[in-house]
């Protein structure tokens, strides 16, 4: 498959390229952000003629005829060419310039023209993944490449219906979610791979997104191993609010039990009550473990609005975190700013209004003073 | 907020033109290789940093009127000729391999149509603005209006949201990403959009409703629906809806109309964004430069505030999630998004701005991502943003007044009104 197959930084010195005529960038003096780029890059085109000027760069660069890969890739591009040597070509290309906009979809014609084997590729795409952490475009080619390959998992699978009733092999108690066995493996691969990701970066937004993709795409949302994933990286950071963020998503996203299209900061009267109950009681445990960790605060009030129940109904456990409120300094605790935010809003929804004036001036006064102007906006707001 | 003309300490502006004007007049180093796709979104940065910092030398113009010629040369070399810009060189193919000729329908059709961008198309138009002459007025000759609005609406999907480019197939490809739905607003007022008509104007309504579900649980703006939120996309969202409603042709509309219907709950991303605001410490965060954000933002022990008078952060920063690291950019995402929702001035902006000048602006002139790492672009463009966008109705000194709906100077606003009037009054004509 495509092993590396641009041994040859030389394109025009090789053989293989001889019918192809690159076309260089065309770039006249003056152009802006110019770059120094690798000589195997973008050789021969005209602009190292301005390196010339500023001693940047060997002159004789210029002056051999080595054109280079992009005015190559330009060229096959711009032929329609799909080939196993223009597979090759891309992957040069993006090992270089992996933000490339267009090589991605030239990359995936090839692909599928070719008739490569999608596993094949997403064991490629997983090295360059680990080689560019911060790409963007990598993530839409496996996306491309799952919504191609997906179709094929289900079409092969003979007898399908009676699949549907036959017990997973899992030893799960819970639901099955998958279509089939070759979905489920997918899925175990996937989220393999994608712990690998996260190992190297737990907060990976691109890595993340992605995973929501996957989810929804396979209906991995039943599935236990992927709720545990989840835990055992809040487990080991409890900070990781990605990982709160993928939690919120598998919990009230769900479409076995929640209204499809209903917002983030809306109640959903389709979730049951075990799943508002066990999201609460979680949140209200990984407080517990580090008070001032503004991500589970934001997600028990998350849960209790998709729950539709009343942010009093934590009063006593916010209260828990904080103790002589206004008592002077030998008397008042505070274990949490986000407790007394908390206790603010709940105190005001009450018509306990001078409690909740309070919270916010020992905010702003002493637990929180970074936001004093915040905390004085919000005591604006209470008479509104 | 504080008189711009006693903050202290100051924008050593000089040091910033020096930076500026080595990324103006010689060529990047080789490891922004990887941006060559983004040459025009770089260029637009370095121009709009050279045009901001202006200010501090207005008899010695740093882009000179030969500078301007040319450069608006360069960039209009970059419109595809069927719609949008590329974004560098290398994604412009010779006249012969752009156009093919659709049978079925008999009309000339873009046969690289993947090479227009979105991203390119507004840092196109904003960089025109910023290098035109005069009142702006003939900043968007040369732009074909009727063929880049047809083009941005075939970037729209059918649930509001943009992509990046259209495909050979007429596909939509690129992420749900908040950022395009800003570049699409941007792309619309400057160029009239919404004085187009039906054939050259998208579906405003499917944008907002697009953006009104990608508020999250915790009150931020992720990338799309049920993501995780960011004050990047934040920023976008808000930006978009600010520049829709400065698009409105309706007189009797709210100036805020689109704000209000496109954020379910203002006082929820308020406080999100307000608490992206974080003490910086110093200890140990400096080695971990490279490996960029993903630790956690240490968070100070609410224990240790133990004495009566607690003094608040000398210095302090923003992050762009919860318990990340501060880092210069998202000091302009959090500041810029709380500004266009009229709450700019909740920020405490001594500590921040310490923050900026002290740790993260480097010797050599711009901004690092974090204190102690090299200057980039990127980042170092950011960093005047941030310190326009928070000098609020007054200016940075040194620098012009800033518009954080465009992300550019004032006066570039006020020429792109200039060539938007223009520009409809000749297709009026046509």
């Amino acid at each position: 498959m495509a092993t590396l197959l641009h041994e040859s930084n030389t394109y025009s010195a090789n053989p293989q390229w001889d019918d192809v005529t690159p076309i260089p960038q065309v770039e006249p003096e003056g152009a802006l952000a110019a770059i120094a780029y690798p000589e195997d890059y973008a050789e021969g085109s005209f602009t190292l003629v301005l390196l010339a000027d500023l001693n940047v760069h060997p002159v004789s660069a210029v002056e051999e005829e080595v054109v280079a890969s992009m005015s190559y890739l330009r060229a096959v591009m711009a032929a329609k060419e799909l080939s196993r040597r223009c597979l090759g070509l891309t992957e040069h290309i993006i090992s270089m310039n992996p933000a490339h906009y267009t090589v991605w979809l030239y990359r995936f014609e090839n692909v599928e023209a070719l008739g490569i084997l999608i596993p094949d590729e997403l064991a490629w795409l997983n090295e360059v993944s680990l080689m560019h952490l911060k790409n963007y475009q990598i993530w839409h080619h496996r996306q491309q490449l799952i919504d191609h390959y997906y179709p094929t998992l289900i079409d092969n699978d003979e007898g399908k219906e009676g699949n549907k009733d036959t017990p997973s092999s899992s030893s799960s108690p819970t639901r099955q979610q998958y279509p089939n066995e070759k979905v489920a493996a997918l899925a175990a691969s996937e989220r393999a791979f994608l712990t690998q990701m996260l190992e190297q970066d737990t907060k990976n937004y691109h890595v993340w997104s992605y995973r929501q993709y996957l989810v929804r795409k396979l209906g991995a949302f039943g599935d236990p191993a992927e709720l545990r994933s989840i835990e055992a990286l809040v487990d080991e950071d409890v900070r990781n609010n990605s990982a709160w963020s993928h939690r919120f998503f598998l919990a009230f996203s769900d479409p076995v039990h929640t209204t499809p299209g209903s917002h983030a900061t809306e109640h959903d009267p389709a979730v049951p009550a075990a799943i508002v109950d066990r999201e609460v009681a979680y949140a209200q445990a990984k407080i517990g473990l580090a008070p001032q960790n503004q991500s589970p605060w934001n997600y028990l009030r998350g849960a209790l609005v998709k729950g539709g129940r009343a942010l009093g109904s934590v009063r006593a456990f916010a209260e828990g975190f904080v103790e002589g409120l206004g008592e002077g300094d030998e008397k008042e605790r505070v274990r949490s700013s986000h407790a007394l935010d908390l206790l603010a809003v709940i105190y005001k929804e009450a018509g306990e209004r001078e409690r909740a004036d309070l919270c916010l001036r020992r905010l702003g006064d002493k637990w929180d003073r970074i936001r004093k102007g915040y905390w004085e906006y919000r005591r604006r707001l209470l008479d509104s | 907020m504080a008189a711009a003309d006693t903050l202290e300490p100051p924008l050593d502006t000089a040091r910033h033109i020096r930076y500026w004007q080595r990324c103006f007049r010689s060529v990047l180093p080789h490891h922004y290789t990887s941006n060559d796709s983004i040459r025009l979104t770089l260029g637009t940065f370095i121009i709009s940093a050279l045009d901001l910092l202006s200010a501090s030398t207005p008899d010695a113009p740093i882009i000179t009127s030969a500078d301007r010629t040319s450069l608006r040369a360069w960039i209009l070399n970059l419109q595809h000729p069927h719609g949008g810009f590329c974004g560098s060189p290398h994604h412009v193919l010779p006249r012969r391999y752009t156009t093919a000729f659709d049978w079925e329908k008999e009309v000339e059709v873009a046969r690289d149509p993947a090479n227009a961008n979105i991203a390119a198309t507004y840092f196109a138009v904003l960089a025109l603005g910023i290098l035109a002459e005069g009142d702006g007025a003939t900043a968007y000759d040369g732009i074909d209006r009727a063929r880049t609005l047809r083009w941005l609406k075939k970037l729209q999907r059918k649930d509001g949201s943009f992509g990046e480019i259209v495909t050979g197939d007429g596909s939509v490809a690129g992420g749900r990403d908040m950022r395009y739905c800003y570049l699409a607003a941007t792309i619309r007022w400057a160029l009239g959009g919404a004085e187009g008509g039906g054939a050259h104007d998208f579906d405003v309504d499917a944008l907002v409703g697009h953006i009104r579900r990608a508020q999250a649980f915790d009150g931020g703006i992720a990338e799309s629906s049920t993501h995780e939120s960011q004050s990047g996309y934040a920023y976008c969202a808000v930006a978009s809806l600010a520049l829709l409603d400065r698009a409105n042709p309706d007189p009797f509309a709210p100036p805020d109309h689109y704000v209000r219907t496109g954020i379910p709950s203002i006082p929820a991303l308020v406080h999100f964004l307000v608490h992206r605001q974080v003490a910086y410490l110093d200890s140990g965060s400096d080695e971990d430069e490279d490996d960029d954000d993903s630790p956690n933002h240490p968070l100070p022990d609410l224990a240790s505030l133990s004495s009566p008078d607690p003094p608040a952060p000398r210095v302090s920063g923003f992050n762009g999630r919860p318990n990340k690291l501060v880092d210069t950019c998202y000091v302009w995402w959090n500041a810029a998004a709380l500004t266009l929702l009229g709450q700019g001035g909740l920020i405490d902006l001594e500590p921040v701005r310490r923050f900026l000048i002290e740790k993260t602006q480097h010797l050599i002139g711009g901004f690092a991502k974090h204190p102690g790492g090299p200057p980039d672009v990127y980042h170092a463009y950011m960093g005047l943003a941030a310190l326009g966008t928070m000098a609020g109705d007054a200016v940075e000194p040194g620098l012009g007044k800033f518009d954080p709906r465009l992300c550019a100077g004032a006066d570039v606003a006020g020429k792109i009104l200039k060539a938007r009037e223009a520009l409809i009054a000749t297709s009026q004509d046509d």
